[in-house]
């Protein structure tokens, strides 16, 4: 079955550019019977939008791609209802002061993927008076809003609140009301996400009807149907598709997020506080697009989300940092917030010497271009910051911490750290360094530190070890 | 005249009048390709109750002047174009008991058509010179709206009468009767 679409889809990509030969196909295509009408449209709809929407008129009629977005009825002699998109600032919402007061659907619907598509009345209120309610509905001259007919700047140039009418199935608590202010949509049941009746009602008249600002099916709506539409914390759609600049991604603005689609990750959702975060962290230069929705029920109240080249990360103790690029990597390879390094607590922060850290709850990723990037965490990571971190005695790691004889040791610029298992580690470094490894470091007669090495600032060290203690 | 009855709705439809009075199969409805789609809770939230949640269609009656087309819209689309200047069209559109009695649907009985409810704008969509009324109602914990529909609006004094005989004829038996016989409404 697959194959047929994809095969439909193939063929009518292939003639987009000869649309004189488009009748015949969609024709040919929908006889033939081994590709659904519901099929071919979702073809169509991968195929070219304004072919899915309305293909016969796109390949007959002397009109632009983006006319028939709006499908059969776009003017205001139709008589149809303007959609709130054109109108909310691209919002697929009811504007201020209008309230869902009915829904219907249409089947075989491009617009959700050749399935049902549900349109929903937005009435007005009557803000300014309230005669005329015998009949359920207020004066027009009660409504908060005027009957004007659909501006030419876009192909949605439908009537904007005009009609008196009222579908019923919403928001019945509200005896009286004003007429049809917009129409929201949704490829979601309106009762699965508002006010609204599970009775249903049809008309199929209105299935190809949109507008400009509406989001067309694809990976990504498919991705905003899955997640519960309009109940999502996304919310309602605030645009249609848009392009990055650089052209590599797709994505769709809504009043709680962003869904991104690239065809290396698929469509992914991020919320407002996420998409937020992410453009203060450098955005998709720094951590690529997102593969995949944000994952919660991590070590202490955690969630994280992933990208390209990194994540976003937060949790009950931490605020929200990002990670990427070869600390990313790295603190993958470490075990993430399972790992010794934990949750991250700030952002990369320069060195001076184009050196670098990121700093965690238990630790840190740090390179200088002296020393290769290097993990310091727990009791390593005490004892560096005890001793002055990279700018310390020690200087830059040049090693990850490794496991030796009855403890661990990492390797630093100018010394290092030794600690017995699971106990603090200390510094040695200097002429006691020298002193302690001459006599066979750790596995020698000194044995592990039990102090740092103190500078007595008159150019002679003491370390204090488990054998004794050494003067140099 | 013609009685229609069906779904506890009774209807005297006059002679050379055509009637419908059907409730669309919800198996006609679903499954959508939509509807298989596996919801998908991303920030790990528990699933939510109104999935479970299926749409109901309930009877809708058609009366008119004119012959119906096999597929009419439920409020009359595909019919209400066709109409001519003395034609009538007049549905009765059940909502279901549990919205009945109050708010939207707090009024009691069928309403009584009159010439002055109609307005050239009492449609889903305005056709010229087309005019409708709608009124929302309950019978015996029952709720509906009664959607009118005429050829002309200048010519209303002469048709709505007609209209207005039709919606006088409807009996409607209550809701705890209709579930007694095991029909929900």
């Amino acid at each position: 079955m697959s194959t047929d679409v994809d095969a439909a889809s193939d063929a009518l990509a292939e003639v987009v550019e000869r649309p004189t030969g488009l009748v015949r196909l969609v024709d040919r295509l929908s006889r033939r019977g081994s590709v659904s009408r519901r099929g071919l449209l979702v073809g169509a709809a991968v195929a070219g939008s304004a072919l899915a929407t309305d293909p016969k008129a796109y390949a007959l009629m002397p009109q632009t791609a983006y006319a028939t977005i709006c499908g059969p009825g776009n003017t205001a002699s139709s008589g149809w209802t303007i959609f709130c998109a054109t109108i909310n600032k691209g919002v697929n919402g009811c504007p201020s002061g209008s309230f869902t007061a009915g829904w219907w659907k249409a089947a075989d619907s491009s617009w959700c993927g050749g399935g049902y598509r549900y349109i929903v009345d937005c009435n007005a209120k009557c803000t300014r008076c309230s005669t005329g309610c015998s009949d359920h509905l207020c004066d027009s001259r009660c409504w908060n809003c005027s009957c004007t007919r659909g501006s030419t700047a876009t192909c949605d140039q439908r009537v904007n609140c005009c009609n008196a009418f009222r579908y019923g199935q919403c928001n019945t608590q509200v005896k009286c009301s004003g007429g049809v202010h917009c129409r929201v949509v949704s490829c979601v049941a309106p009762y699965k996400w508002e006010n609204c009746s599970t009775t249903s009602f049809r008309s199929d008249a209105t299935a190809e009807h949109s507008s400009p600002y509406l989001p067309q099916w694809g990976p990504m709506e498919q991705l905003y149907v899955a997640m519960g539409g309009q109940r999502s914390y996304l919310h309602a759609s605030a645009g249609p598709i848009r392009t990055t600049i650089d052209g590599t991604a797709k994505y769709v603005n809504y009043q709680g997020g962003r869904i991104w689609w690239t065809s290396a990750t698929g469509a992914s959702a991020m919320s407002s506080f996420v998409l937020d975060r992410y453009a203060d962290f450098g955005g998709p230069a720094v951590l690529g697009y997102p593969r995949g929705a944000r994952t919660t029920g991590l070590r202490d109240g955690g969630w994280v989300q992933l990208f390209q080249k990194g994540c976003m990360t937060d949790s009950a103790s931490t605020t929200t940092h990002s990670v990427s690029g070869y600390r990313w990597d790295m603190w993958l390879a470490s075990g993430r917030e399972n790992g010794p390094l934990r949750y991250p607590v700030a952002e990369m922060e320069t060195l001076p010497g184009s050196a670098w850290i990121q700093r965690f709850q238990k630790g840190c990723i740090v390179f200088s271009p002296a020393t290769p990037r290097a993990i310091v965490h727990n009791y390593a990571w005490a004892a560096w910051t005890e001793v002055g971190r990279e700018g310390g005695v020690l200087g830059f790691p040049t090693g990850d911490r490794v496991v030796i004889a009855r403890g661990t040791t990492q390797a630093f610029q100018r010394g290092g750290l030794w600690g017995l298992e699971a106990a603090r580690m200390y510094a040695v470094h200097g002429d006691v360094l020298d002193a302690w490894l001459a006599a066979g470091g750790p596995g020698g007669g000194y044995g592990f530190p039990t102090a740092h090495v103190v500078d007595h600032g008159n150019g002679s060290q003491t370390g204090v070890f488990e054998g004794g203690t050494i003067t140099a | 005249m013609m009685r229609r009855t069906g779904y506890g709705i009774t209807v005297e439809v006059p002679v050379g009048w055509s009637a419908a009075l059907v409730r669309r199969s919800t198996s006609s409805d679903t499954p959508s390709d939509l509807d298989r789609f596996d919801a998908v809770t991303p920030d790990g939230a528990a699933p939510d109750p109104r999935d479970q949640l299926a749409e109901r269609t309930l009877p809708v009656l058609h009366v008119s002047t004119r012959p119906l087309p096999e597929t009419v819209g439920d409020f009359g689309s595909g019919a209400v174009e066709a109409l001519g200047p003395e034609d009538v069209f007049v549905a009765l559109i059940e909502y279901g008991s549990d919205l009945a009695d109050t708010g939207l649907f707090e009024r009691q009985g069928v309403p009584r058509l009159a010439p002055s409810q109609f307005g050239t704008n009492r449609m889903p969509r305005e056709i010229v010179g087309r005019s409708a009324s709608q009124h929302f109602f309950s019978v015996g914990g029952r709720a509906f709206c009664l959607f009118t529909v005429l050829g002309s609006h200048s010519r209303r004094m002469g048709t709505v009468p007609k209209a207005a005989a039709v919606a006088a004829s409807l009996q409607i038996v209550p809701a705890a009767t209709m579930h007694r016989r095991g029909v929900s409404v």
